[in-house]
């Protein structure tokens, strides 16, 4: 009995223990359930909003100059809302292969018409990935009661990709732009599509921003760069700050850092930063206000040092369905046509590294994505110039006939990077290239016990530059400005052999003081 | 060294993972013929013939219409082509269709055709909203068609549309109209005699339901009250009522049943009174009591607070003889009455009467068979004020309690 008691009371502690544990579970439980409100689509039962997820570009033309009554200005937006749902729902419905909330946005008799080919294309084993992307929408009839509405969706243009499930293959990848003539009834609080008549595509003046004045702007002249009559040479240098890399960098932007480290850029020698805009950061189709004020404050601080900047667009954004084009097209046009006038400006550099994508995607759906982009870059901001940032330079000759110039990176040995260019010169003869990223860690240790030291360092950009000259004195962007203290995993992944070298690929140790490779970079 | 064989191993890895864009020639060639345009629900026959098509990838037939697409994959088994039937589902909306011909990813042929719709077919989609607007020309409701065809299709634009019209007056009108983007319409502006208007309407020869458009009365003008079996004594027993003139709006049409009348009387105490009547044809009619207090009553009514009546003014005499008071001091008890009215009569259970003892709050009280009773037995000794009120008479006294 004596030997046994001290079990027991160990027993009886644990259980107590565990007892107490539940207990402040279930209290925290109850804790969060009774501080948590319910949310206001939950409680009224209302639709969620759409978010960021689906945002095709919709503009309003005059209205008929008869329309039976004016529209309200809440009234429209609730039409358009209303009107791009159904649609939403529509291409969700292809995806699902069965309906899915398409009962609010149409009428009873309209519902069957909607979901037969939904059906249809379901049951004979197809699956349709579709998604609306440009709406022009002019009003024809408003009703006295304000329960009615005709109105044409001019040249909407839709994009399809219709697959077999079984073998999984690709029949049709198409474009349409056609004019709708819609009619839709309010019931319920829902506009609801009632008909819809599919009619051939009419000429609309879209009032597009046109080219202007540039000579304040880089421009490109006889494959050279330009800025006020005189050929200018970007030598510069990726860049993130130093304690707050990739997702950081915009989450916790500050503005007196970025400054320091332009001061910093403008005192080593080089004109050039390239910086990166996360595409989730910036808020997917709906563009953060707050992001583009910084946006907006990095450029005039660059402009305030005399440095020109590469914008690198869509980073971290990995998802080519259609379902998402319309996101990014909405963060393209609010940037691009916001900064279409900035001098600071040296391009656009449309997607950072497409072509690693190739890997996990469809890469037609990648460049099909490309080249969407790369037409509605060219609308929203006539003024800049355009590249795409391949990683590898065997891609990097892809729609060069459409990009101002093109960009590649290479971290591949020398020799290797020498017949790089030579092979990427005699496939795009006719446009400048740009070694957009390249560099070396200078890091050996635990992790790399043959890698690099400053020395190494120094001596690879020497030599990349000798290589760059003798192909034309191609310009160039070193990776990157600083020695990181973090990477974060979605750069590199967790592995300690990846992340310790990524972290000191800079030109500047943590501390901001030079490595010796800052030397080489001056001109 | 190693360096060197890593690098290379790392190149080769990358180059067999990075596929070049592809759009796929096939070879294959097609010629696709079909005609530019068809009527709604009409089988469609299109003729194609494809050139070097191989054997087992076949083609992918896309038909696209405003409610989607739908997908065919024939088989082409002649090498000169062949004719190919449409399911006739396909064809039944309208608009226009485009058929694209596909294979292994490559657009081959292309056409588009005109769907056009069927003629008008009953039930005819009618609204008209409002469905009650004032009899005022500066009103107007809206009649709106959507007609469409037998297989739901809006019709075509121009289909002609008559509406035809009873208004309140008794005249007719007939509108010729027609369809524009998708829908036709007619503002119905209101006249300025109230009633309804009875709209029927055709649509390429198609009837629809009857509609009906109701057309009130705008707001009434002022107008005026009197009174009605008025007995001009201040007993709050006898009643007496109050009518409105006829109720009209500026076109003289009479206000609708049921609008609402108030009516406020201020009484000779100063008390407020409100009452609600409602209107049957034209005319509001409440009853109120007399008051029981004699004095000037004055009265006046109201509708929706803008059209206002004239103010009546009545003035109700007293109907007692006198107010006679018994005070027996040793009791403590105050008599008063018995009270008599103008032909001698007691007056009535329930008469009003007030008593002020020192200047506070009045004590209501009601006579009973001519008699009221206030008992004094709460009072400190000494003396006292005491002030009797009925119907405007007073009585002022002084009493001594021990």
């Amino acid at each position: 009995m004596t030997t046994s008691r001290p079990y027991s009371r160990v027993l009886i502690a644990a259980i107590g223990l565990v007892g107490i544990a539940l207990l402040v579970a279930l209290v925290s439980q109850l804790w969060v359930f009774f501080h948590s409100g319910a949310r206001r689509e939950e409680a009224l039962n209302l639709t969620t909003a759409m978010l960021d997820v689906h945002t095709p570009r919709v503009t309003w033309l005059p209205d008929d100059p008869e329309t039976g009554r004016p529209m309200e200005n809440s009234t429209r937006e609730e039409l358009m809302g209303d009107y791009i749902r159904a649609w939403y729902q529509w291409q969700l419905s292809y995806l699902a292969g069965r309906p899915v909330g398409m009962t609010e946005y149409f009428t009873p008799d309209a519902l069957p018409k909607a979901t037969a080919a939904v059906f249809d294309i379901t049951a004979r084993g197809h699956r349709l990935h579709q998604t609306d992307v440009e709406h022009h929408l002019q009003l024809h009839f408003y009703s006295a009661d304000g329960q009615i509405v005709s109105f044409t969706d001019h040249r909407m243009t839709l994009k399809q990709r219709l697959y077999r499930l079984e073998p999984g293959e690709k029949i049709a990848d198409d474009q349409s732009t056609v004019d709708y003539q819609v009619v839709m009834l309010l019931d319920d609080g829902y506009w609801r599509i009632k008909h819809i008549v599919r009619q051939p595509a009419t000429a609309i003046d879209l009032h597009e921003p046109t080219p202007r004045d540039c000579t304040q702007l880089v421009r490109m002249v006889r494959n050279q760069f330009v800025i006020n009559g005189r050929p200018f040479v970007p030598n510069g240098v990726n860049y993130y700050p130093q304690k707050t890399p990739w997702s950081s960098f915009w989450k916790q932007y500050d503005a007196k850092i970025v400054d320091r480290d332009f001061a910093r850029v403008r005192a080593l020698g080089l004109n050039t930063v390239r910086v990166f805009v996360n595409f989730h950061d910036f808020g997917r189709g709906n563009v953060l206000p707050e992001r583009v004020a910084e946006l907006q404050n990095l450029l005039d601080l660059a402009s305030r040092h005399g440095l020109r900047v590469l914008v690198t667009l869509f980073d971290f954004m990995g998802d080519y369905r259609l379902l998402n084009l319309t996101a990014t097209d909405r963060q393209l046009e609010t940037l691009l046509s916001r900064f279409n006038r900035h001098p600071a400006l040296l391009a656009w550099d449309l997607k950072n590294e497409p072509d690693i994508d190739y890997k996990h995607h469809d890469p037609d759906d990648v460049n099909d994505w490309l080249n969407w982009i790369l037409t509605r870059a060219r609308r929203y901001d006539p003024n800049h110039l355009i590249t795409i940032g391949w990683a590898y330079p065997e891609s990097a000759s892809y729609l060069a006939r459409y990009v101002d110039f093109v960009s590649f990176h290479s971290y591949r040995s020398l020799p290797q990077l020498d017949q790089d260019i030579a092979l990427l010169r005699k496939a795009v003869p006719n446009k400048l290239l740009l070694l957009e990223e390249y560099g070396l860690p200078s890091y050996r240790g635990l992790w790399a016990p043959f890698g690099h030291t400053e020395a190494d360092q120094l001596t690879y950009v020497r030599s990349v530059r000798t290589i760059l000259n003798k192909h034309g004195n191609i310009p160039q962007l070193v990776w990157t400005l600083y020695d990181f203290d973090q990477v974060p995993a979605e750069v590199v992944g967790k592995k300690p052999w990846q992340v310790q070298p990524q972290k000191h690929f800079g030109i500047l140790h943590t501390d901001g003081t030079p490595k010796p490779v800052a030397g080489a970079l001056t001109p | 060294m190693m360096r060197l064989s890593c690098y290379c191993l790392l190149v080769l890895t990358l180059l067999a993972t990075c596929s070049a864009p592809s759009r796929r020639d096939t070879g294959v060639r097609v010629s696709l013929t079909a005609p530019d345009s068809l009527v709604v629900g009409q089988p469609l026959r299109i003729w194609l013939r494809a050139d070097h098509l191989t054997p087992g990838r076949p083609l992918s037939l896309v038909w696209q219409t405003a409610w989607g697409p739908r997908l065919l994959e024939p088989t082409i088994a002649s090498p000169a082509g062949q004719w190919l039937s449409l399911p006739a589902a396909w064809t039944q909306r309208s608009g226009v269709a485009s058929l694209r011909i596909w294979h292994q990813g490559r657009l081959l042929a292309s056409h588009a055709i005109r769907l056009v719709p069927l003629p008008t077919a009953p039930p005819l989609d009618l609204y008209l909203g409002s469905k009650a607007i004032v009899a005022s020309p500066r009103y107007w409701s809206m009649l709106t068609a959507i007609p469409a065809d037998r297989l739901l299709n809006p019709v075509a634009d121009h289909t002609p549309v008559l509406i035809d019209m009873l208004r309140p007056n008794d005249s007719r009108q007939r509108i010729n109209t027609e369809t524009r983007n998708l829908v036709a319409y007619q503002r119905i502006t209101a006249q300025t005699k109230a009633g309804k208007t009875m709209v029927g309407i055709t649509v390429d020869g198609i009837a629809g339901k009857e509609k009906e458009l109701l057309e009130v009365p705008d707001f009434p003008l002022d107008f005026t009250i009197q009174t009605a079996a008025f007995t001009p004594i201040a007993d709050q027993r006898q009643v007496f009522r109050v009518r409105t003139s006829v109720l009209t709006d500026r076109n003289r049409n009479v206000v609708s049943d049921g609008t609402l009348v108030k009516f406020r009387c201020e009484d000779p105490d100063g008390t407020i009174r409100q009452v609600s009547g409602y209107t049957l044809r034209g005319v509001a009619e409440v009853a109120l009591e007399n008051p029981g207090w004699s004095g000037r009553l004055r009265l006046s009514a109201s509708v929706f607070g803008s059209a206002r009546s004239n103010q009546l003014v009545l003035d109700f005499p007293t109907s007692i003889n006198g107010l006679p008071v018994w005070i027996d001091a040793a009791s403590r008890v105050v008599q008063i009455g018995p009270i008599t009215e103008t032909l001698g009569q007691l007056a009535p259970n329930g008469l009003p009467i007030r008593v002020y003892i020192d200047y506070r709050p009045a004590l209501a009280l009601e006579l009973t068979g001519g008699m009221a009773r206030v008992d004094l037995s709460g009072l400190a000794p000494g003396q006292h004020r005491l002030l009797i009120e009925a119907q405007g008479m007073a009585t002022d006294l002084t009493i001594t309690l021990k």
